[in-house]
């Protein structure tokens, strides 16, 4: 709880853009009222973190980035060809992955990811839809899952 | 030296905010205009606010455009990714009546 | 000499909106209008946020904040309105 206040407040000092006792009073009362209206959202707790989780989590970030600028450069380049090569196709995809949040977060990654584009998620099935036939390959042996796998146990 | 990299990073951003467009009219179907819009989007705003990032230093006000990036990074893909799956169950029905 | 790069930048983003309208007017389908309007949406938030920049006032940052937060409940609702309404 108190980690939550103090999170709070740090943010509300950034909004704010200055530090003196108004804005600090004010803060504490406002972190206060957001933490009891939202009780029932903060159901995962903050100390589970070790130095194992963050060097996936900053892993995960890294390769994130990298496929991001690749995806990009692809895209770019199936735009400005004058004759576009694309054959569009769905397939089903099965996670392992348990929490909700983590098929959140790899849903999320597959749409950035080069030619790839999540449409719906139900249960553990992806359904993703690629540009081109060779991404499927991609998807099937993501490098997300596995990182994330990791991170779950 | 800074004008250099703040030009470099604004000019990548709208490079990319150009190609986002231009999938967006040329492509035939939803899904391709979705994959457009999704990706080159994501990176062309992030390029820019990047770019007001260097140009801005060290201050409170950066903090706030680096917040301005993470909220992008996470509700885009999440918007499209709504999209999309409206369409596709509109489809669905469609295919089936 | 910088915020001449700045203007410059600001006439381009706004040529690249007025381009993505003719998707929106004319867009088959309702989804075509919904990304396009959200394309837009992205490309407002860094035209803000670089006035902000040119005319030195920081607070226009809060906006950009809002404005980015309405734009995504906007897209969320109108996403999920399209699909009730295809369900019925």
């Amino acid at each position: 709880m108190k980690k939550y206040l103090l999170s709070f407040l740090v943010f509300w000092i950034f909004l704010a853009e200055k530090l003196n006792l108004e804005v600090f009073i004010l803060g504490f009362v406002v972190s206060i009222i957001v933490f009891i209206l939202n009780k029932d959202s903060f159901s995962f707790n903050l100390k589970k973190f070790d130095t194992e989780k963050i060097k996936n989590m900053l892993k995960y970030l890294t390769l994130l980035i990298k496929e991001i600028i690749t995806a990009n450069f692809l895209v770019a380049k199936v735009v400005l060809s004058p004759k576009m090569d694309i054959s569009p196709e769905m397939i089903v995809y099965e996670t392992k992955l348990k929490s909700d949040i983590n098929k959140a977060i790899l849903a999320n990654s597959i749409t950035l990811t080069p030619g790839t584009l999540t449409v719906t998620l139900k249960d553990n099935k992806l359904r993703v839809h690629c540009l081109k036939k060779e991404y499927i390959e991609d998807v099937i042996d993501s490098k997300f899952e596995k990182i994330l796998l990791k991170m779950e146990r | 030296m800074k004008l250099i990299l703040i030009s470099l990073f604004l000019l990548g951003g709208l490079f990319f905010f150009t190609v986002g467009t231009i999938g967006l009219i040329r492509f035939p179907d939803l899904f391709s205009r979705v994959h457009a819009a999704a990706k080159c989007d994501t990176l062309g705003a992030v390029l820019c606010l990047i770019a007001l990032i260097i140009y801005n230093g060290l201050a409170f006000s950066s903090v706030k455009l680096l917040l301005v990036i993470v909220f992008i990074w996470i509700t885009n893909p999440t918007a499209t990714h709504l999209i999309s799956n409206a369409y596709f169950s509109s489809m669905k029905d469609k295919e089936v009546s | 000499m910088i915020t001449k790069v700045l203007i410059g930048s600001i006439i381009f983003l706004s040529i690249t909106i007025i381009l993505c309208m003719y998707r929106a007017i004319k867009g088959p389908s309702q989804a075509d209008r919904l990304i396009s309007i959200n394309v837009i949406g992205t490309k407002t938030i860094v035209i803000i946020s670089i006035v902000s920049f040119i005319l030195r006032e920081t607070y226009f940052l809060d906006v950009v904040l809002v404005y980015a937060l309405i734009s995504f409940i906007a897209s969320i609702v109108i996403s999920s309105t399209i699909k009730r309404r295809q369900n019925q």
